[in-house]
């Protein structure tokens, strides 16, 4: 509780996240109806109880495919999060705690992936392999780790020389033991707010994807309604874009506020 | 690191499932067309040939040809490059400048209900996804009170021959997009300029400043302001990258002809040699930008030193 009491962002970002998966969890029983599925109306209809959220042209309930979209949106970003900070601690430990030629190598690719712009590089390779699930996952993960690399090796570089991990070292701890069980822990404060922002940022990116037509099909994206109606809001359907934007804002403010609420709990004395 | 972007996005090609001199050709290509490329790129030769062939190419400005242009590649990207820039420009900019107003205001009047008000409009902005916002702002403004045009850059019939005519013209198809591009970067600059300005407001050669007298507002402007101002420069360097995505989206979206809407365009029509000559081409401008970014950091602030 005290946790809360510290941190008005952090308070914020659980309510609404938790509201975010209750809504994802419980699409099953919030709606009988199938996210993509067309022919649920006659083309666009306006919000009713019976289509809480209306249909857009093809008469697809706009309710439960923003229902629906949001275990598209957290499966994507969470397990594409998961991965990256993998990648970036198999990058950034060894970098920071060996140091030297091992370092500059590993520095020297983080560099030229921070260089190159990213969005454009994921465009072309979902193109080159193929929009499905797996792929997009596997794509945002293998692009998006350099920037936490960085970050684990610069904590690295600064907790390494702590009197705990030159104990540990001459109390005859092994390299990588040293490195998990002493390093590795207090590497992770600074690390979790970077993942936030950087599963805000794949939220954005799976979504971007699927409103440019790179998404994968068979699956209920809020980037893909959004391209819907960009035709529909001419025809009067506003429906087909209020309410998926105001899911996907809310879901990517959630996460934003859990970076700046764990920045607030890991560093209490920075300028707030 | 500009021959490694180009050696990786040749892997990269590599890697693609299928055979790559129907990916270069088009999938429309004909075979002896086909059998064309594979011998102009050296297709059947070992790798590290291919490769050389690959370097040599590029470096002496050959992306191709583009099937769906029928028209070199570079001739069809360089064409879109004025209107790309005249957009992220005017949006980087005009995030630049009210993020930094919007910043000295926050940091100004801490804690206060100003400052609550910009932190979390600003927040707010940065959450939504820009197509999103692009959208709201054409169903508030084009389309229940038609103050501004569709989309495209110029309304047809007006013609360069009128320089001003064609000035404002362009200049009112820009006020959408632009302002799109920059609200979602705001909030960067604004929480940026806040966090630097509390900390210079509170550091000593202010106090000095105060203590020796010197009116208020030249302290403001001239001695907090202006370090405060540094991380903005690098800030901007880094934005420009992150920011192409969201220029792939608003020229889409706003059908503004620049290098974003051509991606789209080589995208729905799997024009490979195009689609890699954008992808290299951005690379290398955003790895110059970088570099120039660094070295206007120097001449700005003489404490840091190029190695």
């Amino acid at each position: 509780m005290l946790l809360f009491r510290r941190s008005r962002s952090l308070t914020i970002s659980l309510i609404l996240f938790s509201a975010i998966i209750f809504f994802g969890l419980a699409a099953g029983i919030l709606t009988d109806k199938e996210p993509l599925r067309t022919g649920y109306a006659q083309g666009l209809t306006p919000p009713s109880p019976q289509f809480p959220m209306g249909t857009d042209q093809l008469g697809r309930d706009v309710f439960s495919w923003t229902l629906y979209g949001i275990r598209t949106a957290l499966l994507v970003s969470l397990v594409s999060t998961s991965l990256t900070v993998i990648i970036s601690i198999i990058v950034g430990l060894p970098a920071g705690y060996f140091g030297g030629k091992l370092d500059q190598v590993l520095m020297r690719v983080t560099d030229f992936f921070l260089s190159i712009p990213r969005f454009i590089l994921i465009i072309f390779a979902v193109i080159i392999f193929g929009p499905t699930l797996t792929n997009i996952i596997l794509i945002l993960s293998v692009f998006s780790w350099p920037t936490i690399a960085r970050i684990v090796r610069a904590e690295v570089l600064s907790i390494k020389e702590r009197e705990y991990v030159q104990a540990a070292k001459v109390l005859g701890a092994g390299n990588f033991d040293i490195m998990f069980n002493e390093i590795l822990p207090n590497v992770m404060p600074p690390v979790l707010v970077a993942s936030a922002l950087q599963m805000s940022d794949a939220i954005l990116a799976e979504a971007g994807l699927s409103f440019l037509g790179l998404g994968d099909p068979n699956m209920a994206s809020w980037g893909r309604i959004l391209a819907i109606a960009r035709q529909a809001i001419y025809v009067g359907g506003w429906w087909t874009l209020v309410f998926p934007s105001i899911f996907i804002t809310v879901t990517v403010l959630s996460v934003n506020l859990l970076a700046d609420g764990l920045n607030d709990i890991f560093n209490p004395k920075s300028v707030r | 690191m500009v021959p490694a972007v180009i050696i990786f996005t040749f892997l990269l090609l590599k890697l693609a499932p299928g055979d790559p001199a129907v990916l270069m050709a088009g999938e429309t290509a004909t075979k002896e067309y086909i059998e064309m490329i594979r011998e102009i790129y050296g297709l059947n030769k070992p790798l590290h040939e291919q490769l050389i062939i690959y370097l040599g190419k590029l470096f002496t400005g050959d992306f191709g040809y583009s099937f769906t242009f029928k028209r070199p590649v570079l001739d069809v990207i360089l064409e879109r490059v004025p209107t790309t820039l005249l957009l992220a420009g005017t949006g980087a900019l005009i995030a630049i400048f009210f993020g930094i107003v919007l910043g000295v205001v926050a940091a100004l009047r801490k804690d206060t209900i100003a400052d609550n008000i910009i932190s979390s409009l600003t927040l707010i902005f940065y959450s939504i996804p820009i197509f999103a916002l692009a959208q709201f702002l054409i169903l508030f403004l084009v389309i229940n009170y038609r103050l501004f045009p569709l989309s495209g850059y110029v309304t047809i019939g007006v013609s360069p021959s009128d320089p001003i005519k064609y000035a404002m013209d362009v200049l009112w198809h820009l006020v959408l997009p632009s302002i799109s591009l920059a609200l979602i970067q705001m909030a960067t600059y604004v929480k940026l300029t806040r966090t630097s300005m509390i900390e210079s407001l509170y550091s000593n050669y202010i106090i000095a400043a105060k203590a020796r007298g010197l009116k208020w507002r030249r302290i403001l402007f001239k001695h907090a302001l202006k370090n405060a101002l540094l991380p903005i420069i690098t800030v901007a360097g880094i934005q420009l990258g992150l920011i192409i995505g969201g220029v792939v989206i608003t020229e889409t979206i706003f059908s503004w002809p620049g290098v974003g809407r051509l991606t789209i365009e080589a995208i729905e029509a799997r024009d490979f040699p195009l689609l890699n000559g954008i992808f290299v081409l951005t690379s290398v401008s955003v790895i110059i930008a970088n570099i120039v970014t660094d070295i206007v950091y120097t001449y700005v602030d003489p404490r840091v030193k190029l190695r």
